[in-house]
This record gives structure tokens, sequence and C-alpha cells, in this order.
């Protein structure tokens, strides 16, 4: 059995395997997916993470 | 999420007001509502549905929901409501849900006004005062989802189900639902149709010569949609077929005849049976291709290996290889110019000329060495080869024992099914021909069901290719190269959010594996059974027994059992994951377990040990019990436990045309 310790370090190092930039995003986009209301569309969330990328890029 | 009050105010069999405060303690989390059948045990069920959830289950129907009693004594032109308020606490707030439908007799007749209405008040600690929560659906929905509502609040009968094969999808998704993994799933989607629009958007800055690539995409992106919808339907027809059998089924074990209802019994034994070999044998026919792709170059190459072995030692018992003489002892002769046989070797003479004829087909270390090796491998491989057909051939007969049992077992399936057709009651006729349809067009969709998802994995496969290819593809200008980028990024988070996926549901597994086992064992009667997880999310109990004969004869109590240690990790586990909530629309923290009939089918010992062990399952539980369920034994294991206890009881009125009522009282 996995404590949460475990469980932790083991998100980091499939975090760790991608690079810096899919990290950020990968949170922001949980964030934004976490808030979103019953009302938010599919399309309008699509869009706010195509938003968060291209921020991102911008940087 | 604890409950402090129940409030049910005429709905169904409660006239009034009737309250039930919990209010649980650390120590004593059980409040037990006691009452004898038909006094509304399922309607106490049904209050959690109605008020969280604004529906309710039958054999209750919420066009019946204003208590008879009430309707009767509303007055022309007057108003009533029918309504049920739940108090809880949830991540130190206090809560109210309240969901009510307004009635109004007009010219005799009582009808329901205006729009039910559903609204959750949050009490702030401060002032006392209510606020009501905007959108109490979308709140209500991120402490217990719908979806889930079914491991909280359930019918203890009925829950045996999960550990039936049929209840794998049920407890993925729960296990999915519990961790959130549905948010990853929700990403993944709306990942691929950004992934989509972008590379329609891509399209516009590739060489027209690329444009092909795009149009497969395409072609087998439609095909990925059809496919989908197609498994959709074919799911949601297997889902209603279900239903269907499990409705004629309730309807054998409730009829009058004491045949009818033992046959159906048995008929689920057996077709429990049929299912569990089912599962052996998929499970053996995985080992044996496994087994295959593993040692599949010792089948390919074992006729070659025979040949050769067989031609080698041909040559050598034909003295051709390798030669007893060696080399060098004939290289020594020349040299010393002189046979063994005393002739002297003259360079063109007969017996000079015979030596190195002789030499030609000496044998040479290197070729010794050579041949000593390659009949040791030939040797070592004609071993392994015996090896790997004597383990297919066991697991082979494994399939054979197994689907002898599956055979006898169909035969006495069909055995049953000729009982049922000689019943002279027509009901039973009727519904047994109808579920002999059902049970043809189940096969039917999960032949359907599998080929889908193969075909589904197979065009994924075929896009994610395709996909790298696009992006390998040269694009014009710096709005091209950016569109480009923004793919790429989607792509790298399409794929983390898989890796992270697959984590989760692994992990989630082997502990609910691990916690599932240990409360199986507190409640357990026979020693030798088990309870675990399977890697398909398989609730399934086996023996351990030395003798390794694995009879699993499973018990509708041992179902049950094994179903509550199951809801019990599950809400032991969403306790411990508030490190989640970033994942999860299932916040985590405490849970209440709502319980109707724990004990219905459960033997004596059973009973006795769920009893000691239910307060264990879940912060607070509450559990409904019939008079006839409870015990003096069952009183005394939950006493330590209990907070309140109710009665409930028939409402005493004059006239009982008015309609009947239940009163509930609080026990001191």
């Amino acid at each position: 059995v996995k404590n949460k310790q475990e469980q932790e370090q083991a998100i980091k190092n499939i975090m760790n395997k991608f690079d810096e930039t899919t990290r950020n995003l990968y949170r922001d986009t949980l964030a934004l997916v976490s808030k979103k209301s019953a009302h938010s569309t599919k399309t309008s969330i699509r869009g706010e993470i195509l938003d968060i990328i291209k921020k991102e890029a911008r940087k | 999420m604890i409950i402090t009050e129940i409030k049910c105010v005429n709905f169904f069999r409660f006239y009034g007001d009737c309250t039930i405060l919990c209010n649980p303690t650390i120590d004593r989390n059980i409040t037990v509502v006691r009452g004898e059948n038909g006094m509304g045990k399922t309607t106490i069920l049904n209050a959690f549905y109605f008020c969280l959830y604004g529906d309710v289950t039958p054999p209750l129907f919420l066009s019946k929901m204003l208590n008879e009693l009430a309707n009767h004594e509303l007055a022309e032109g007057n108003n009533t409501s029918a309504k049920v308020e739940i108090s809880f606490t949830h991540k130190d707030n206090e809560y109210t849900a309240v969901r009510e439908r307004l009635y109004k007799k007009t010219n005799g007749v009582v009808n329901q006004v205006g729009e039910e209405s559903f609204n959750v008040f949050h009490k702030n600690p401060n002032n006392g005062n209510s606020r009501t929560i905007y959108d109490p659906d979308g709140f209500f929905e991120g402490i217990i989802p719908n979806n889930l509502r079914g491991f909280f609040f359930f019918d203890g009968e009925r829950i045996d189900r999960l550990a039936k094969i049929d209840g794998r999808g049920e407890i993925k998704d729960a296990i999915l639902n519990i961790l959130g993994l549905t948010k990853l799933e929700y990403m993944k989607e709306r990942f691929e149709e950004l992934e989509k629009d972008l590379a329609r958007e891509l399209k516009k800055y590739q060489a027209d010569s690329n444009q092909d690539l795009n149009d497969r995409y395409e072609v087998k992106e439609s095909q990925k949609i059809k496919k989908k919808d197609e498994l959709a339907q074919v799911k949601a027809s297997i889902k209603l077929a279900s239903e269907n059998i499990e409705r004629i089924s309730a309807f054998l074990l409730t009829c009058n005849s004491a045949s009818i209802q033992a046959l159906e019994n048995e008929r689920i034994a057996v077709t429990d049976l049929i299912k569990r070999i089912d599962d052996d044998i998929k499970k053996f026919n995985k080992e044996i291709i496994n087994h295959a792709t593993r040692n599949f170059k010792h089948s390919l190459v074992s006729f070659a290996f025979n040949d050769v072995f067989t031609y080698l030692e041909g040559m050598r018992e034909k003295g051709q290889l390798p030669s007893d003489i060696k080399e060098q002892f004939i290289d020594d002769l020349i040299m010393k110019r002189r046979c063994i046989c005393e002739r002297e070797l003259i360079e063109g003479e007969a017996p000079y000329e015979a030596v190195m004829r002789k030499r030609a087909n000496a044998g040479r270390s290197e070729l010794d060495n050579a041949y000593i090796k390659i009949t040791a491998y030939i040797t070592q491989q004609k071993e392994s080869m015996k090896r790997f057909f004597e383990q297919y051939f066991g697991i082979h007969s494994e399939i054979i024992g197994l689907e002898k049992q599956k055979d006898a077992q169909e035969k006495r399936l069909a055995e049953i099914k000729k009982d049922f057709d000689a019943s002279k009651i027509e009901q039973v006729k009727m519904h047994e021909n109808e579920r002999e349809q059902l049970d043809e067009d189940l096969k039917r969709y999960y032949k359907l069901e599998g080929r889908l998802d193969a075909d589904i994995e197979d065009i994924t496969k075929k896009m994610e290719r395709i996909s790298q290819e696009i992006q390998n593809l040269e694009v014009r200008g710096a709005q091209g190269k950016a569109v480009k980028q923004w793919r790429n990024n989607v792509l790298q988070l399409g794929q983390l959010n898989t890796e992270i996926h697959t984590y989760f549901i692994d992990t989630t597994r082997i502990n609910l594996d691990e916690r599932i086992r240990e409360v199986f064992d507190s409640m357990k009667e026979k020693e030798y059974r088990f309870a675990r997880l399977t890697d398909d999310f398989v609730l399934e109990i086996t023996n351990n027994l030395d003798d390794g004969d694995d009879k699993r004869v499973l018990s509708t109590g041992e179902g049950q059992i094994a179903s509550l240690a199951f809801i019990a990790s599950l809400v032991s586990y969403a306790r411990e994951k508030t490190h989640f909530n970033l994942l999860s629309d299932f916040g985590g923290g405490d849970f209440p377990i709502v319980m109707d009939s724990p004990f219905g089918n459960l033997s004596a010992g059973h009973k006795q040990n769920v009893a000691r062990e239910i307060g264990n399952l879940a912060s607070q539980v509450i559990v409904v019990v019939s008079n006839e369920q409870w015990s003096a034994s069952v009183e005394a294991s939950m006493q330590p436990r209990i907070n309140a206890m109710y009665m409930m009881s028939d409402g005493v009125i004059d006239d009982q045309k008015m309609g009947e009522h239940t009163i509930v009282r609080r026990q001191k």
C-alpha cells in the first residue's frame, strides 16, 4: 500500500518526465478545470485552455 | 459531510413534521431508525434521494409524494407543502438542504402548484444568519455526486450485486469518481478537441502536398467518433437489459410459489458460477497468450532445430562431421614424413595422397568447438521446447477442465429453464420468455462491446501515429510555427494527463484491495475466505485452502459483506484523500453511510459481525432496520456505538380511509 508521501513522490516523478512548460501548463489547466462551474461549456473551457497555452508561449 | 437532522414534512407516509436528530460523536456514531415492515423504512432512504437529488426509487413515485392524510385534510382553496430538510455539517460549515413541493386544493382536487424548489442554506458561524447557496445542485454534486449516491445511501439487501461480475463497471466508476479521475477524463476530452482544432488550423500553414496526411487523420477521427457513439448505445442497451433481467429476477424471487423462488435462487447461483468460470477461462487464455508471446520463438524454430540436429547427427555417423582424426595429427605425420602404418609419405605417391585426402575431412578444433556448441545449444533448446509445450498443454488442460465445468453448469441452467417453462403460473411463463430474449440480447451486446472497444483502440493508435507525422511536417510563417508549438503543448499535456490517470487507477486499486481485505476479514464467518479487488476491478471472494482447491460458492450474504467492505473502504479512502482536492469533484473528508436493511440476507453469524463492526464503516452510520431484523444480540453489539434510536409506528387516526401515516418517536 502506497502512503501519501509515496504517492506524491510518484506524481512528482511523472511530472518531472516532462519539461517545465508542460508542468506549468498542466497545473494551470487542472486549476482551471477544478474551478469550472456547472455553466462552463466545453467550448469555453477549451478556449480558456488555449489562452493558458498562448500566455505561456509569450513568456 | 455529517448529517445532523432529517425532517420530513407530509412526505409519503410521514404526516406533519417527523424529525430525526443524529449528532454523532466519534464514539457514538450510529443512529438507528426501527419499524415494522410497511412503516416507511424505504421512505427514509428516499428522503435522502429526494432532498439531495430530486428523485425517489420505486415503489415510491413523486406524483404521490404528498401524504394521504395531509391531502385529505386540505381544505378547498388552501395550500400545503411536502418537503424534506436535511441539515449537515461539511468541512466545519453548517448547511441545510430543503426540497419542497407546494400543493393547493381547487374544485376538490389537490394539485402541485408551481415548480419544485431546492435550496441549500449556509449558516454564518459568526452571526448565525443563513444565506442561500448559488447553484445548490452543483454545490451538492461537489459533496456527493449523484452517480456515487448508491455507495452512501443504499439498500443493504441489494448491495451484494457489487460482488457479482456485473458490478465491475460500477466499482470502476466509483473509484474514478471518488478519486476525481473523471476530472482527468474531462481534461483528456478537452485536450483531444483542442488538438483537433489546432490540427485543422495547422493545415493552413502546411504544404498542399502534405494534405493527404491531414485527410487520413480526419477520416480516422470520424471513424472513432462513430464507433464511440455506437459503443455508448451498446452500453446503454446492456444497462437496460441488465436492469430488466434484475426486475424479472426480483419478481420471481418474491412470487408466491416456493418452488419458483428456489429455482430462481438456484439460477442466480449457477449463473454466478458460470460467470466466474468464464472469468477463469479468460484468465487462463490471457496466460496462454502471454506464455506464447514470451516464448513463441521456441515453437517457431522447433522444427528447424529438429532438422538441424538430425542432419548434424547423420553427418557425424557417416564420419563426415567432425572426423575423429584431427587436422593437427595429419600435419604432424606429414612433418615426420611417415604414416602410423610406417609407410613413407612422399609427395606425389599414393600413401601421401591418401593421407592428404584424410586431412581434407579432418576435424579442426574450431569445427569441433562449433559442433559441440551448436549441439549443446540445440539440446538445451529442445529442453526449453519441451518445457514450453508442457506449460502450454498444462494451461490448455485447465481451460478444457473449466469448459467441461461450464458445460455441466449450462446444462443445469437449461434444465432450470425447462422447469420454469413448465410452470403453470402464467406470469412466470411471460417473464421467462422476456428473460430469454433479454439473455440473447445481452450476449449479442457484449460481443459488440468487445469488438467496438478493440476497434477504438486500434483507430486511436493509428491516429497517434498520423498525428506524430503531422507534427513533424514543415510549416510556413511565424503564425504557422506558433500553432505548431501550441499543438505540441497540447499533445504533451495529453500524454502527461494519461500517465497521471494510469498511475492513480493502479495505486487506488492496490490501496483499496488492501482495505477491502481488512474490512472483510473483520466481518467474515469462514476463516479461509478472502475478498479482493482484482486487476480488472472485480470484487472477488476467494478461498485460501491448503489443498489449492478453490471452491468458490459465494453466498448472497458473503456478497453483501464484500460489498460493504468495498463501500467502507471507499468511504475511508475518501476521508483520507483530501490532499487530492485539486483532482477531485469529490472533495474528501468525513462521509455518512445510510443503510436500509443492513441485515437483510445475512446469516446469524454475519449479522452479529456486521452489527459489531458497522460503526467502524464510516464516520457516521444511519441504519434503518425492521423489527424483524433487529434482535437482542444485534442491539447488544451495536449499543456502545448508538447515539440515538428512533421508532416508527402507525399513526392512530379515527378514520383509516383518511390515509395511513407513520409517527417517528425517539427512544429513551
